[in-house]
């Protein structure tokens, strides 16, 4: 088969534009398309567009709820003869990449909702952390997308997307949640960012995402939680000040007073 | 000889599957040139996004080196073939591989375990609620019971001696012969037609339903249908229903004081439902035949009383009946089981009109009483 011709366009409000040869087909989030040439095939199907039985589509499609996808995807077919093409779209400000996923051994986990199209045969699965303490504050939450197959898949991030090879036990700490995607080789725990004035002052929250190699991982610079909070901030005229943390903690020692030498209950 | 996944400077990003194996403290890797790491030198780690896979870590002087171990079965033969200077790294980092195993299998065991235990109780919420209400002791349920009568008691006046009292107890002796319970019998002073059991074994019985009973026997068909309320502890599966089970464990537990308010509230409007009052019919009806006492009693009590409602002649508050409606149904019930059970019966030897008479004494010494009663409290 011949290698998938693509190009991304756009700095930071990219779509990928995908040249579909004859009779290739290709899979998308619905709602991700931005245009097609006339004469391409929209299908829209259950699961991830893998050819298979009813019932291994429906678990498919089960297990999409979970990875923030939606239950359908949309493939579509070039009928040929010509070669035409196919146009998809991210949704939030950010990056678009293609991940070639036979380079990086078959699968790799993203984050959820990251996955925006791919050649037919890209399965989005489920991938669950199973370290409790990663689930909770490693930013991401339990459960994670995993890309599996040998095709190329484009996967979206907010704010600039980077490629970073990690080798053998070298690691990297990670503010939570500007981890993108990942390579299953790699490990992905957290660490206390140690200190207290760090843990109240630093504003990086208690906990680092602790990524050591060997394996590849993707950083985003602008995770939406960032940029939706800033965005608020500056909706409702308000400016980050050192005393609002300081009055937080203040509350926070109240509260811890009161609970322990407050009134007794009943 | 085991499969390993070589990680390093000038392999692919995905790495690359080779075959390992061990020259005595010596790992070999068969890449393109064979590896060859000291044991000693090796670093052994768990890793992996899942957690689950075992990683031999090594550095040279340019550059560092990771053979990851990720399928099962050649983690289990690395286990068996590793050298004796491998083993104190290794094992640590295989049990903590297999404690992810472990720890998710025992999360979903509990998960489906919990929930195996909801469905079973939403569907057999029955035979639940009778096996919580048997975990509560009587002493317990007595305590309980003690507390509500402290409640009835600032409503009216309470007996607990005299000739009424007397035929009362004597009838209900019969009737609870050889049970678990001790009981206590109230007359009170009101003049709707009324009567209850209070978990525990107390029975209260309104001077306005000994009023319009026409024989003893009448009284005793409603004593022994009220008497089969505690007896199958009917309030507290009733209370179970209502107040949830938390409620009940926390009873259960011997924490009374804490629930009485709620139960106080509750037993003002208790009713049973109609499976439940049907049960102490049945119950009832046995016990009167235990007793020997005429099983007739019981239907023409509620029989009489429903008479009495539609004619609407005698003015008064039959409060018994809006608790336990005399249907054409239940009345045929009643008489169908009174026909089925065997009883060697006698009429009650018992002058009824005198037990009738002794109320107006009650009511008398009440009038003297109530008034000391009331100036104290100012209601």
């Amino acid at each position: 088969m011949k290698a998938l011709q693509y190009t991304i366009e756009g700095s930071d409000l990219q779509f990928v534009t995908v040249q579909v040869e004859a009779g290739q087909t290709v899979v998308g989030e619905p709602g991700a398309m931005m245009y097609i040439d006339d004469g391409v095939t929209m299908n829209t199907v259950l699961g991830d567009g893998a050819n298979e039985g009813f019932v291994t589509r429906l678990a498919g499609a089960f297990k999409r709820i979970f990875t923030g996808e939606s239950i359908f995807s949309t493939v579509f077919t070039n009928p040929g003869p010509a070669t035409r093409r196919v146009a998809f779209a991210a949704s939030s400000p950010g990056r678009i990449m293609a991940v070639d996923l036979a380079a990086q051994g078959g699968a790799i986990i993203c984050q959820k909702g990251a996955f925006l199209a791919g050649t037919q045969g890209v399965r989005v699965g489920v991938a669950f952390k199973k370290r409790l303490r990663v689930g909770f504050f490693g930013g991401e939450g339990f459960i994670m997308q995993k890309l599996t197959g040998d095709g190329i898949a484009f996967i979206h991030a907010t704010g600039a997307l980077t490629e970073m090879h990690l080798a053998p036990g070298e690691a990297l700490k990670v503010d939570t949640g500007c981890l993108a995607a990942l390579q299953t080789t790699a490990s992905y725990d957290i660490r206390y960012v140690g200190k207290l004035k760090n843990t109240f002052f630093g504003g990086e929250g208690l906990f680092f995402a602790y990524l050591q190699g060997p394996g590849t991982v993707w950083l985003q610079s602008l995770p939406i939680r960032r940029l939706s909070a800033s965005l608020l901030a500056g909706s409702l005229g308000q400016n980050r000040s050192p005393y609002g943390k300081l009055a937080y903690l203040g509350a926070v020692i109240v509260f811890i007073l009161i609970a322990i030498f407050g009134p007794e209950g009943q | 000889m085991f499969e390993v996944c070589l990680h390093g400077p000038g392999l692919p990003q995905a790495g690359r599957r080779c075959q390992a194996h061990f020259e005595g403290d010596v790992l070999v890797v068969e890449s393109e040139s064979a590896l060859r790491v000291e044991a000693t030198a090796l670093t052994v780690s768990a890793g992996g996004f899942d957690d689950n896979a075992l990683f031999l870590n090594w550095c040279t002087e340019q550059a560092s080196y990771a053979a990851i171990v990720d399928t099962s079965t050649a983690r289990h033969t690395l286990l068996s073939i590793a050298p004796q200077a491998l083993r104190p790294q290794l094992a640590p980092a295989a049990r903590s591989v297999d404690y992810q195993h472990f720890k998710w299998r025992a999360v979903l065991t509990v998960i489906a375990v919990a929930t195996l235990l909801v469905v079973l109780v939403l569907w057999q919420n029955e035979m639940v609620t009778v096996w919580l209400a048997d975990r509560i002791s009587i002493e317990t349920e007595q305590r309980l019971g003690k507390t509500l009568l402290s409640e009835f008691e600032a409503g009216g006046q309470l007996h607990q001696n005299g000739p009424v009292v007397d035929a009362i107890k004597v009838i209900g002796e019969r009737l609870t012969k050889g049970s678990k319970y001790h009981y206590e019998w109230y007359v009170k002073d009101d003049d709707s037609v009324n009567a209850f059991a209070v978990p525990g074994g107390r029975v209260i019985v309104h001077s306005g339903l000994i009023a319009q009973a026409a024989s003893a026997e009448e009284l005793a068909g409603v004593l022994a249908h009220e008497v089969q309320h505690v007896e199958l502890r009917h309030s507290l599966r009733q209370m179970i229903h209502t107040a949830g089970w938390a409620a009940v464990l926390t009873v259960a537990l011997g924490d009374v004081s804490a629930m009485t308010g709620v139960f106080v509230h509750q037993l003002g409007n208790l009713q049973y439902s109609r499976s439940l009052e049907s049960e102490a019919d049945v119950a009832g009806l046995h016990a009167m035949a235990r007793a020997g006492i005429p099983l007739a009693g019981m239907r023409d009590f509620f029989a009489h009383m429903q008479a009495k409602e539609k004619k609407n002649g005698i003015g008064i508050d039959i409060a018994l009946l809006s608790s336990h409606p005399a249907t054409g149904e239940r009345l045929s019930e009643i008489e169908r089981i009174a026909a089925q059970t065997p009883c060697t019966c006698a009429p009650l030897k018992m002058d009824w009109q005198a037990v009738q008479a002794g109320l107006s004494k009650i009511k008398k010494r009440d009038k003297t009483t109530q008034r000391a009663a009331d100036e104290p409290d100012g209601i």
